[in-house]
């Protein structure tokens, strides 16, 4: 394994991916309880693996909401509209890492699947505060993330990140 | 751009009443007919503020008193957006917006606000495609600032004050803000100008810049050339470490002359000169890592923006068949069909591969509510994308980024090459003569850099690049689209015209968008602007005709970013027998068009709009609100009456609003 691989190994493995995946499900349940629609899922890891995007999601209000998150790329002072645009495709690269992680968070009981609905929730919700600072980091934005799509249908998500489910 | 209203919704500030739903006809000639003071002409303020206006121009007291929020529904083509906006109170306006959008949007009992009115404004621009670059990008000022979906309501709304105006053609253009923003993105909204265009023209900004920066440069070496300057502080910094000068920590705050002058003369010097000091060695150590440590972060920085220029092209390349309209095609997510490709049979799980937990019926009801869940959330294959900014910006840090590299990689190379000359022999006076014949050659180079150097050749390239891109950008080609483009709206405005109640209805039209207004010519070769027409419903059948004209022209683009509706409120003003005269007690009452003659005026209004309609087959909305009632538009194809507000509590606001 090269050098490069190696180092994106670290951080874009399934044990992480699912600990972000979980962050995610309880973010969108802490908003009345809601269960997440399982297509959803697929696009937190692209969004929490970007660094400029998260930034973005660090430095937005949790009252504010996915729509302002948005907007702020279209903004001439952070210039990144291309980002959000490049959500759909990431995405659909991650797939498979998704899947795993998925797969990985149920195995550690940290979500389970309605299986008859195709809604996952969170078997745990208390918040892991000992972590290492990135990556509490990192699972705070997933989180916030999460809240943010519990306000919205999956259609307006589609909308706002410009994915197509 | 497909964006017609729906319904129009206003929630009563009684919180136990039901919200009040006004429903209209898409592709149809919707008419809200009723006496005075029924609120009718408050249709058009109140959609002007759900879509994000700057101020609330909703009548004041029985209105505003009765109104929590005001809403509309809009249909483009794939779904419905509902956009509301609480009602200002003793504010000018406010910012409290409320959204929600799907294929089907119901109204919900209160709205509360989840948006700002700024964002909405964004919101809308990137619906209408619009670019996100300024009609003239080297300019700061405001009035050539991008095309936003607040100036297109120009062309959806002719209130009272316009419909009939001799001054003015469309609404707000009033004021000189708005006018001049107007005059200006036409040749955009005429298709004459494309995001194409725009970028190109961008492109072209920079370079300018970046070719004055390059000549000044090369004039005056001194203050620009960075990477000279790096270079040459390479060469002294070792000069340092071999004692040939003596260390001095203010290399930087030299001037490229200065500097230069201590490289000549070091040049002059014989190898014996040199005096190794403990401490000039340390320093160079120092340097070198510092230099090392800018290195990787540069690169670091050179190659993030590098892959994220990488997948931009990517992007850019699938905007490139859709430019008109600035969208991307993408193919949808599919992870029921992914999943279901993952696992060999329809049995086995496909999270976990293995049945035996999960029967078969579970499988295929997960199967079934995914598909489900794929369904609600809509589906387009196009989504809208404007980043041309973006990609120029990074365009011009990669440039900078790779410039400052080289100059980096340069100075460490000058550094190490002494560093590594073989380690035993590294401070013999031999290798102290071999830097020092270097140093000459390289003293010599900088003192010629003018004549011919890498520079004049990034000069040459860059003058090229231009060149090119004027050719592309050729500014006649579009004026000459403009006008094509107005000979078409001109076409449309004559065929019209001859329908309605004018005394010219066979004299050419000429739209003059620097003015905003339209020129007559006549018989006698005179051409004469609007407002040196006599009579109102000359006006008012040049304003219809007009208006009518652009819709059907915007209908005709491929890509129009202005909405495909229209409101007139009471086309027929200019008929109906003047107020002032009645006695006191009779200004409530409806008035009747009451001279055969001007009935037939006003029939020929809805006949006009009637035609217009289906000669664009359909493909817009017109909103008329009107005294007159069905004697006169009854039978007229297109026509669909949304209500009658006459009599007993038919109002737009019904009476148990307000006691």
């Amino acid at each position: 394994m090269s050098q490069l691989n190696k180092e994106i190994q670290y951080v874009q493995n399934p044990a992480f991916g699912a600990y972000i995946i979980w962050n995610f499900v309880r973010g969108y349940y802490s908003n009345n309880s809601s269960f997440v629609p399982f297509p959803l899922l697929f696009v937190v890891l692209p969004i929490i693996f970007r660094e400029d995007l998260v930034e973005q999601i660090n430095g937005t209000q949790k009252a504010s909401g996915l729509r302002q998150f948005s907007n702020k790329f279209l903004s001439t002072k952070i210039l990144k509209n291309d980002v959000i645009s490049q959500v759909h495709v990431s995405s659909s690269n991650m797939k498979n890492l998704t899947l795993t992680s998925i797969r990985v968070s149920i195995y550690a009981s940290l979500i389970s699947l309605d299986y008859e609905n195709a809604l996952v929730f969170p078997i745990s919700t208390t918040e892991r505060k000992n972590e290492p600072k990135n990556i509490l980091k990192l699972g705070k934005a997933s989180e916030k993330l999460g809240y943010w799509c519990s306000q919205l249908t999956l259609h307006e998500v589609s909308q706002i990140m410009k994915v197509r489910f | 751009m497909n964006f017609q209203i729906k319904k129009l919704i206003l929630w009563p500030k009684k919180s136990d009443l039901k919200p009040k739903e006004i429903e209209f006809e898409l592709g149809k000639i919707n008419i809200i007919t009723g006496a005075s003071r029924t609120g009718k002409s408050a249709i058009v303020p109140i959609i002007d503020y759900c879509l994000a206006s700057g101020s609330c121009h909703i009548p004041v007291k029985t209105i505003r008193n009765a109104c929590s929020w005001f809403g509309i529904i809009i249909q483009t083509n794939d779904k419905q957006i509902l956009l509301a906006r609480r009602e200002p109170g003793l504010n000018k306006s406010t910012d409290e917006m409320f959204v929600l959008e799907g294929e089907q949007v119901t109204v919900p009992p209160t709205p509360h606000k989840n948006t700002t009115r700024d964002s909405v404004k964004k919101y809308l621009d990137e619906q209408a495609s619009l670019s996100f670059l300024e009609i003239e990008s080297d300019t700061t000022n405001n009035y050539f600032g991008r095309p936003s979906f607040r100036d297109l309501m120009a062309f959806c709304f002719q209130p009272q004050n316009i419909v009939a105006n001799a001054d003015t053609l469309f609404y707000k253009a009033d004021t000189t803000d708005h006018r001049t923003k107007l005059i200006n993105i036409f040749p955009y909204i005429l298709g004459a100008v494309t995001p194409d265009l725009l970028a190109k023209r961008q492109e072209i900004n920079v370079l300018l810049r970046e070719l004055r920066r390059k000549e000044k440069d090369l004039s005056k070496l001194k203050d620009v050339a960075e990477k000279w300057k790096i270079e040459i502080s390479g060469w002294l910094s070792a000069a340092e470490e071999l004692g040939l000068v003596e260390v001095r920590n203010n290399l930087g705050v030299l001037s490229f002359d200065e500097q230069l002058e201590i490289l000549s003369s070091i040049s002059e010097k014989k190898a014996s000169d040199s005096s190794i000091l403990n401490r000039n060695i340390q320093a160079s150590s120092r340097e070198i890592v510092a230099l090392r440590r800018e290195e990787s972060e540069i690169s670091l920085k050179l190659s993030s923006f590098k892959n994220r220029y990488t997948e931009m092209s990517q992007l850019m390349d699938s905007i490139e068949d859709y430019r008109e309209s600035l969208t991307i095609q993408i193919e949808r997510l599919n992870i029921s069909k992914w999943l279901r490709s993952l696992t060999e049979d329809e049995d086995s799980c496909p999270i976990f591969g293995f049945s035996e937990n999960h029967p078969k019926d579970q499988i295929s009801k997960f199967y079934n509510s995914l598909t489900q869940l794929e369904e609600e959330s809509g589906y387009t294959n196009k989504i809208p994308a404007a980043f041309e900014r973006e990609y120029e910006s990074v365009k011009t840090e990669i440039d900078k980024l790779s410039e400052q590299l080289t100059a980096v990689q340069k100075r460490i190379r000058i550094q190490s090459s002494i560093r590594n000359s073989s380690a035993d022999e590294k401070y013999t006076m031999e290798n102290i003569s071999r830097f020092l014949g270097q140093v000459q050659y390289a003293s010599e180079t900088f003192e010629t850099l003018g004549s011919d150097s890498q520079l004049s050749l990034a000069i040459a390239n860059l003058n090229e690049r231009l060149g090119v891109l004027r050719a592309q950008v050729n500014e006649n080609a579009i004026i000459q689209r403009v006008k094509a483009a107005l000979r078409t709206i001109e076409g449309y405005t004559i065929k019209l015209l001859p329908l309605l109640d004018s005394e010219r209805p066979n004299d050419p039209v000429k739209i003059d968008y620097e003015n905003l207004t339209v020129i007559v010519t006549g018989t006698d070769g005179r051409d004469d602007y609007l407002w040196e027409i006599g009579s109102g419903s000359n006006w008012l059948a040049y304003h219809i005709s007009v208006t009518l004209a652009f819709q059907l022209f915007f209908n005709k683009q491929n890509h129009s970013p202005v909405p495909n509706f229209i409101v007139y409120d009471q086309p027929s003003q200019v008929y109906f027998p003047q107020k002032l005269a009645a006695k006191e007690n009779e200004k409530d009452l409806d008035p009747k068009l009451n001279n055969d003659e001007d009935q037939i005026a006003v029939k020929k209004i809805f006949k006009t709009l009637s035609q217009a309609l289906s000669d664009s087959k359909n493909a817009f909305q017109v909103i008329v609100l009107e005294h007159a009632d069905k004697s006169i538009y009854g039978g007229i194809e297109g026509v669909h009456e949304v209500c009658e507000w006459r009599g007993e509590n038919e109002k737009l606001i019904p009476l148990e609003w307000i006691n």
